[in-house]
């Protein structure tokens, strides 16, 4: 090709198109000149202003922050959930990861528990449910003992903290080659094991928990590993095998 | 048309630190056995709106909720990084309920209610000891106790933080007790569902409208009572820190359903975040003010100097915080930092290929302390920098500049949070509450989790109990109304099919408000954009182009709905900044200045709240007043010479 | 009975079971491999091995029995699971990209898993059926292994049924730590090194005993 300046990438995309959950979907071709500047989810918003301009609808995607925090966008970029770049939400992707003359497939996160709602939008609302099945503390507001009544040892509250940081995008299940959701389950298990405030719901939330993300029709775990090198907040697998501990745990001693 | 209502702020007499506990007590009670025959609609499921749903929902009361995203947990509370005040004095360092009730009255530049705000300031206690027992990981030190630091230039270290995601544990936190009474049956939460408008029904709220973006229905929900956590409106400049679905709309249909809007001319913005890059720019990034502890801020001396900063020589750069501000320095508030960043660009002196930036330099911080301070103390920020920019931090100075961040203004709200249209309360960002014209950093998720967690739950009776509500069912006429108007709407958006797309519109839209009614307001310019914004409305109405259809997930059509809005919201923010003769705060009128180029409030003609009465369509809106009366604080000018 | 019954029906109660039968049926092979070294003093030792074992009656019987079981519900539970997560995804990604920490070895388990029951099928009707049948081409059982396992057919297979071994291995132990939840941060890197150590040892001893035969020129007189 060549002609091109660095200030622009010529680019080739597949784009998942499907009109609403019971019909078929397919790929759509698009050709585009974006700025190495542009970061991915801006690529596409020229994607649908063009296509708005010539009379056409636009691609649906979830997005909201737009700075890799609020776990709505998703998209697999390329065959990866959030795209190439690691520990980065596709939001925060930008265009110059990317190659002048790239072709660029963009589907959405697939699984049977996350239907399709629009092109590459997705019902994720079971993940939702997992966590009513016991992913709380149990305690009304009011007036609890003071804050500090209770000191947590650091580490503890940092390990706590890195599986708190889970933004619930499904990327987890999306790379996994069995769409188990175990990443996130076992990241909201493993925040509240390791914190004293959620040991006495230790043995239901474990149990509750483990079997809604079944009943949601998730796969199971082989660990492949795979969820953790797609998680753009880097939560590690050492949850799923605590997760497991708990479980286990939960099976001996409840009744 | 009923005699408009008067404001009554319904603020208790009595000792300013007693005030809450006897206003409490003497409110009405609900036996327990009771509650679940009243239903409550809660909009939004931020740290105001789920912590209201779920405490309601403990105390027996039946809930719906409603958000936008598809999941209550990405309400846009998850984005806010720094951490939240709260006067617990951990430290030992002096602080107190009062200093905290002190700081905040003067930093929001003396346009709170002190009332409100001392209450916030007491509760801000509860709400650290209630997400610590929800499992909030809060950092820590090494004995195991919870950490503190000094945020936005405070004197005292109160805010609690976790890591740089203070907001997301938090939400998490609160969408957790969420869960647990949805699982208990108690609340129906409602995701990818927006409110439409409000039902009233003799002058009273009782019920909303919304349509579900998956399917486009319009469904009808009636209520006793109907909570309004829908956030702030910066999103009317287009370019904002905020989520991309953060609206106007929930508060805008109140407004004319009879919620007066107050204050809506105060808008924060802040001086550090990373600046457009291009046209396609879809949303800023806020980067955490503590870099200015470290980083020096300048321009190049002379006009339209376009070197590499690295071969500006020293004499040659404008390091115009530490000259204009010799004490305070880099370090001065965010509307003073935000106000001279805009003044040197505007001179041509802005950097960047666009003119509209500044440096943050760490040059000199790195040769001072090495770089391994400052990477242990800012390498998480320099990475996200880098991400955007592609530039990295270390080598070359960050470039930043101003964006708007957050909205004092919003519906105004009695002591009880409840606002001129009976039965409506509203919390958190959406109420003018707290903050006066100028919010302090980490106060606003104090702000919402004390609405939500707190306020409302109690004073929430004084209507259920106070007020007679009859059973209310959503075949009556008012619903019906409320249903056709929201449809007939959408339809006329559907097909007006002119050439247009809703995002040039509202990207117009927002850089007439970001000229004229940003930073530095003038009353020239705010009469010019006034005419120019009826125009755009005129406009957007006969010739936005919205494709696809009303029945089935169309984001177009959702954001054409909130840009609407946004379009009548403006008109209203910028009458609000042009009768303000005075600068205050996040509000800064040119002509309202001291010699040395600062803020000069009018406390002689302005010490009051502004609140809007919608009178319809072809009427004006008709400005009341709120007077604020200062008894525990004392007016004094802000300097930070 | 109804916690177990519980337990059984989620996956991670199932995949804890498929640890423990996993691990024991290691644990088998490693005794196995163990008894197979005999070979390398000659094929009376080995059968003085096997009669030892064949001494043993009723208990031996039981082991048998005891590992058949586990082998079969080693089997099925894997079947199951893989089953579970083939529903998950109806719709496969157009294009997929490894994300990097997936590996041959644990992409592989099922076909791994199924070759090795081919395997132990024609491991079994070979020689433990025949022997137990009394067939007189298994009369010196270590005559007989030496031949099979040195012919060229049989050294295929055998050889194939090592190398699916030695895969299924090389991801299974240190899954199954993980499933069991016993790996640490701390030491989930030795876990996953001595578990690829064992499987890369267990499959050169297995491998070494023909190659050694057939070195020695102890190999099928053909
Ligand atoms: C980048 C950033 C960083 C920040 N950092 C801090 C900080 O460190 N400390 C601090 O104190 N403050 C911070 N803030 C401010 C603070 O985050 C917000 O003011 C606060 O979280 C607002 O909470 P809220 O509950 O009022 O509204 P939001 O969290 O905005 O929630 C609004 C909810 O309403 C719903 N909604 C809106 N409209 C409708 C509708 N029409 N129908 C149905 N649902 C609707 C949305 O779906 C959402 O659930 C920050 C803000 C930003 C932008
Ligand atoms: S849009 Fe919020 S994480 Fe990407």
């Amino acid at each position: 090709m060549g002609g091109h300046n660095d200030e622009t990438l010529s680019l080739t995309l597949n784009i998942w198109r499907q009109s609403g959950p019971d019909t078929a979907g397919d790929f759509e071709t698009h050709s585009l000149e974006a700025s190495p500047a542009m970061s991915f989810l801006e690529m596409l918003d020229v994607v649908n202003e063009n296509l708005q301009r010539e009379g056409r609808e636009p691609f649906a995607f979830d997005h909201d922050c737009r700075e890799g925090i609020c776990g709505m966008c998703s998209l697999v970029i390329n065959g990866k959930p959030h795209g190439p770049e690691s520990e980065t939400t596709t939001c925060q992707l930008h265009m110059r990861s990317f190659n002048d003359g790239d072709v660029i497939w963009i589907e959405p996160f697939r699984a049977k528990a996350f239907p399709v709602l629009r092109d590459l939008i997705i019902d994720r609302s079971p993940l939702d449910r997992i966590i009513q099945a016991g992913g709380y503390v149990s305690v009304n507001t009011g007036a609890p003992q003071d804050a500090n009544a209770l000191p947590i040892p650091k580490q503890n509250a940092d390990l706590a903290m890195d599986a708190a940081a889970c933004i619930g995008c499904g990327a987890c299940v999306a790379a996994c080659p069995n769409a188990a959701a175990m990443l996130f389950t076992a990241a909201k298990v493993s925040h509240l094991a390791l914190l004293p405030q959620g040991a006495p719901e230790r043995v239901s939330r474990a149990l509750g928990m483990v079997e809604q993300m079944d009943a949601e029709g998730f796969g199971h775990c082989t660990n492949h590993y795979e969820c953790m090198a797609a998680c753009p907040k880097g939560i590690s697998t050492d949850n799923i095998a605590r997760m497991n501990r708990e479980y286990l745990r939960a099976s001996i001693l409840s009744r | 048309m009923n005699a408009p209502p008067k404001l009554d702020s319904k603020v208790p007499s009595g000792i300013l630190g007693d005030a809450w506990t006897n206003h409490k007590f003497a409110l009405p009670l609900i036996n327990p056995a009771n509650r679940r025959k009243f239903k409550i609609v809660v909009v939004g499921t931020g740290l105001a709106g789920a912590s209201a749903a779920a405490t309601l929902a403990e105390m027996g009361y039946k809930v719906q909720s409603f958000c936008i995203q598809d999941s209550p947990r990405r309400a846009h509370s998850i984005a806010a990084q720094g951490g939240i005040n709260a006067a617990k004095n951990y430290k030992g360092d002096g602080d107190s309920v009062y200093r905290l009730f002190y700081d905040t009255v003067k930093g929001g530049d003396y346009r709170a209610r002190e009332h409100n705000v001392h209450r916030l300031a007491e509760v801000s206690v509860n709400i650290i000891d209630q997400c610590v027992a929800q499992g909030v990981p809060f950092a820590r030190e090494y004995g195991g106790l919870l950490d503190n630091r000094s945020f936005g230039g405070a004197q005292v270290s109160r805010t609690f933080y976790a890591r740089g995601q203070t907001g997301q544990q938090l939400l998490l936190g609160a969408y957790s007790a969420l869960m647990r009474q949805v699982s208990a049956g108690r609340v129906e939460v409602r995701t990818r569902c927006e409110m439409v408008d409000v039902v009233t029904l003799d002058g009273i709220a009782r019920g909303i409208i919304t349509r579900d973006l998956e399917t486009g229905a319009f469904e009808r929900h009636s209520a006793d009572a109907v909570l309004l956590c829908t956030g702030g409106y910066s999103n009317a400049f287009y370019l904002s820190t905020n989520a991309k679905t953060c609206n106007v709309t929930a508060a805008w249909r109140a407004h004319k359903r009879g919620a007066f809007f107050a204050n809506p001319c105060y808008t924060q913005i802040h001086p550090t975040c990373i600046p457009v890059s291009g046209e396609y720019q879809s949303k800023l990034t806020l980067m955490s003010e503590s870099l200015r502890n470290d980083g020096r801020v300048w321009v190049p001396k002379t006009k339209g100097d376009q070197r590499q900063p690295a071969l500006i020589p020293e004499s040659e750069r404008d390091y115009y915080l530490e000259r204009r501000y010799p004490s305070f320095g880099n370090l001065v508030p965010r509307d003073v930092a935000s106000r001279n960043a805009k003044s040197v660009c505007d001179e041509g002196r802005g950097v960047g290929s666009t003119g509209l930036s500044v440096y943050l330099d760490f040059a000199d911080a790195i040769a001072r302390e090495g770089r391994a301070t400052i990477e242990a103390r800012y390498d998480n920020l320099f990475q996200m920098y880098e991400r955007i920019t592609g530039e990295d931090p270390y080598s070359q100075p960050m470039r930043i500049f101003p964006a708007v961040h957050y909205t004092m203004g919003g519906l105004w709200v009695d002591y009880n949070l409840e606002s001129t249209l009976p039965g409506l309360f509203v919390l958190g960002e959406a109420n003018f509450s707290d903050h006066g014209s100028n919010r302090l950093g980490a106060s606003a998720l104090m702000q919402g989790l004390a609405d939500g967690y707190y306020v409302v739950p109690a004073t929430v009776t004084a209507h259920l109990a106070g007020r007679k509500l009859e059973r209310i069912d959503t075949n009556h006429d008012a619903f019906a109304e409320a249903e056709a108007t929201s449809r007939a709407r959408f339809d006329k958006l559907l097909n007006i099919n002119g050439s247009r797309t809703v995002d040039q519109m509202h990207r117009a839209l927002g850089q007439l408000n970001w000229d004229h009614c940003g930073m530095a307001r003038t009353k020239q310019g705010l009469e010019q954009a006034l005419k120019q914004v009826v125009q755009l409305r005129e406009e957007f109405w006969s010739n936005v182009r919205v494709l696809g259809d009303g029945r089935s997930l169309n984001q177009a059509l959702e954001h054409a709905g909130r840009v609407a809005d946004f379009m009548e919201f403006s008109e209203l923010m910028m009458k609000d900044a042009l009768t303000r003769e005075e600068s205050c705060g996040g509000h800064f009128r040119e002509e309202h200045q001291t010699a040395e180029g600062e803020a000069k409030r009018d406390d002689e003609n302005f010490c009051h709240v502004a609140a809007w009465e919608y009178r319809g369509r072809d009427q004006q809106h008709q400005r009341h007043t709120e007077a604020l009366s200062f008894e525990n604080v004392q007016l004094t000018t802000r300097s930070y010479k | 009975m109804h916690a177990l019954r519980r337990f059984l029906e989620t996956s991670v109660g199932r995949k804890t079971v498929l640890a423990i039968t996993g691990l024991s049926l290691f644990g088998f092979v490693i005794v196995h491999l163990l008894g197979n070294f005999a070979l390398f003093s000659g094929t009376e030792a080995f059968n003085e091995y096997a009669q030892k074992l064949e001494d043993l009656g009723p208990v031996l019987m039981v082991a048998e029995v005891g590992l058949l079981t586990l082998f079969v519900v080693h089997m099925g539970l894997a079947l199951s699971l893989h089953r579970q997560s083939r529903e998950a995804r109806p719709d496969d990604y157009r294009i997929r990209a490894n994300m990097g920490r997936s590996t041959v070895a644990s992409r592989s388990m099922l076909i791994t898993g199924l070759a090795l029951g081919v395997f132990l099928v024609i491991h079994i009707t070979d020689f433990r059926i025949k022997k137990i049948m009394g067939d007189p081409a298994v009369a010196d059982l270590g005559q007989a292994v030496v031949e099979r396992i040195t012919s060229p057919l049989g050294l295929v297979i055998y050889m194939g049924g090592i190398i699916a071994l030695g895969l299924h291995l090389r991801h299974a132990l240190q899954s199954a730590f993980q499933t069991l939840g016993l790996s640490h941060p701390r030491y989930a890197d030795n876990v996953r090194y001595v578990s690829a150590a064992s499987a890369a040892l267990i499959t050169l001893g297995f491998a070494a005993i023909p190659l050694y035969l057939l070195f020695t020129g102890q190999g099928a007189s053909s």
